[in-house]
């Protein structure tokens, strides 16, 4: 991410990288209201009832967690890149801001900024 | 003989021996565990997750390290049994309202409130907290997370990788990718929700069946966007057959999440070969172990997601007597000012309006009951004392 610059720094718990558009999402029925493809879901922490719109993100950034919450498991298994324990990524990122997300390295830049 | 607040709504002397029969300690207040280790995130789930929450004794973490499994078992028990109490105390609270005038109705939540929170620290957090302490090498999942961190190091480090920090980081996330061992098929979790995909489509098109083709359009793109897609994209049997169309959707999930599962396995698998070949003797044997213990470990996650995210035997969830109570001392001090002694009256206020439920809860069960008057505090003492 060399050139990009970056927003927030999190836990890296699935690796890969995804380009896609910030979808702020309180609980999992925000998602059906707010996807609308290449959307990364950005949400607190996740639990048994986000995991079939878990699939349907490019990537998951999470506020919470560590490399065995709920988010990181699924995601692995999924096979989505994944970045947990932010801290603060749902008050940091916007709705429809473009970013990347590295699930490997934990770090998440803002495209929209270059 | 004066009757316990409490009992007149159903939390007998007789349920209260047999809750502790089982395994139910109330203790008298709670204090922070300074050594406490902290989950990783949001500063608040410390406070309200960690700091209180009794540790596992020298004795059982070695216990767990001998044998995961026995730790997922004891976690997925003594939540069960946490909801069990969950399930009694909501009961009691939705009788409180009907039975009790506002003072003992005050007292009865706050006794409701905490017993949901020593209990689920006791029976739930004390397991369940261990799952995200794994950088604490104390801990049972911290202990073999680190080995299998130590493990994927040394396999860098012979492989003589140009970043071998990066490369065993990954690795380590790859082999963590999925069960290794093959009889461990689509979760569950997966199935249903499925299941819940099914559900919200008949739900959405069963709404506006009536409508044209072209309305109906329009309402799905307003409700749901990712549904849209799917209409969009399947418009010829859509209209025609649209039970075909659901079990279409479902299908499509089905199939694109068990060909990920398979990817995650595959990959897995090609990871924990590669750190197997460069590892050598006895580190070989000690790293299947730490593999298999990860794998436990997060089994275990994903099937206590489901316990707590869930719905308690009799229907209802296990948060609701946490927000039923809350809510009702809340609702309770802000019509009775005069309940909480005048010089703890803002402090009370600031903690009922803290603005994070579980947040402002954990507080209150700390040391809320102080704030009462002090008839009410010995109300609340006297309740609390047939629980100790």
């Amino acid at each position: 991410m060399d050139n990009e610059e970056v927003t927030i720094k999190g836990i890296g718990a699935s690796p890969g990288t995804a380009i896609g558009f910030v979808r702020l999402c309180e609980e999992p029925s925000d998602v059906a209201e707010k996807f609308e493809g290449d959307d990364i879901l950005v949400t607190a922490m996740t639990d048994p009832k986000w995991t079939v719109y878990m699939k349907m993100a490019k990537a998951i950034v999470t506020n919470s967690g560590g490399v065995l919450c709920h988010a990181a498991i699924v995601a692995r298994e999924l096979n989505i890149p994944c970045v947990v324990g932010t801290l603060n990524a749902t008050e940091v990122l916007k709705d429809g801001m473009r970013i990347k997300v590295d699930g490997l390295t934990g770090l998440i830049a803002n495209l929209e900024r270059k | 003989m004066i009757m316990a607040i409490l009992d007149a709504i159903g939390l007998t002397d007789k349920l209260i021996r047999d809750l502790k029969a089982e395994g139910l300690k109330i203790p008298k207040a709670i204090s922070p565990n300074r050594r406490a280790f902290k989950t990783p995130g949001e500063d608040w789930l410390y406070y309200a997750a960690d700091l209180f929450t009794p540790q596992l004794s020298r004795k059982e973490i070695k216990r767990y390290i001998n044998n995961p499994d026995l730790f997922c078992d004891d976690l997925i028990n003594r939540l069960l049994f946490f909801s069990k109490v969950s399930d009694i105390l909501y009961k009691a609270g939705i009788q409180i309202d009907n039975q009790l005038r506002d003072k003992e109705a005050l007292v009865g939540y706050m006794i409701i409130l905490y017993i949901f929170h020593v209990c689920g620290d006791e029976n739930y957090y004390k397991y369940d907290r261990h799952l995200e302490y794994y950088e604490h090498e104390e801990s049972p999942v911290g202990y073999y997370y680190k080995r299998l961190q130590e493990f994927c190091l040394t396999a860098a480090q012979r492989k003589n990788v140009e970043n071998s920090d990066e490369w065993a980081a990954k690795t380590l996330l790859d082999i963590m990718a999925s069960p290794l061992d093959e009889r461990v098929g689509m979760p569950i979790e997966y199935l249903l929700a499925c299941k819940d995909v099914h559900n919200r489509i008949v739900r959405v098109i069963g709404a506006f069946q009536n409508l044209s083709p072209d309305s109906l359009l329009e309402r799905v793109k307003n409700l749901d966007k990712v549904l849209y897609q799917e209409v969009l994209r399947k418009s010829n049997i859509f209209f025609k057959h649209p039970n075909e169309f659901v079990a279409d959707c479902v299908r499509g999930i089905e199939f694109d999440i068990e060909k990920e599962i398979l990817r995650s396995k595959q990959k897995a698998r090609e990871a924990y070969s590669e750190v197997d070949e460069l590892l050598e003797g006895r580190d070989k044997n000690k790293f299947a172990k730490a593999v298999s213990a990860i794998h436990v470990f997060s089994l275990t996650q994903q099937k206590e997601g489901f316990i707590f995210g869930g719905i308690t035997p009799s229907g209802n969830h296990l948060l609701d007597p946490f927000f039923l109570a809350y809510e009702k001392i809340k609702e309770i001090v802000n019509k009775n000012p005069e309940f909480v002694a005048i010089k703890h009256q803002e402090k009370m206020q600031s903690i009922l309006e803290e603005g994070n439920p579980v947040l402002g809860a954990r507080k209150l069960v700390q040391s809320g009951s102080r704030f009462l008057t002090t008839p009410i505090q010995k109300l609340y003492k006297e309740e609390l004392s047939r629980w100790l």
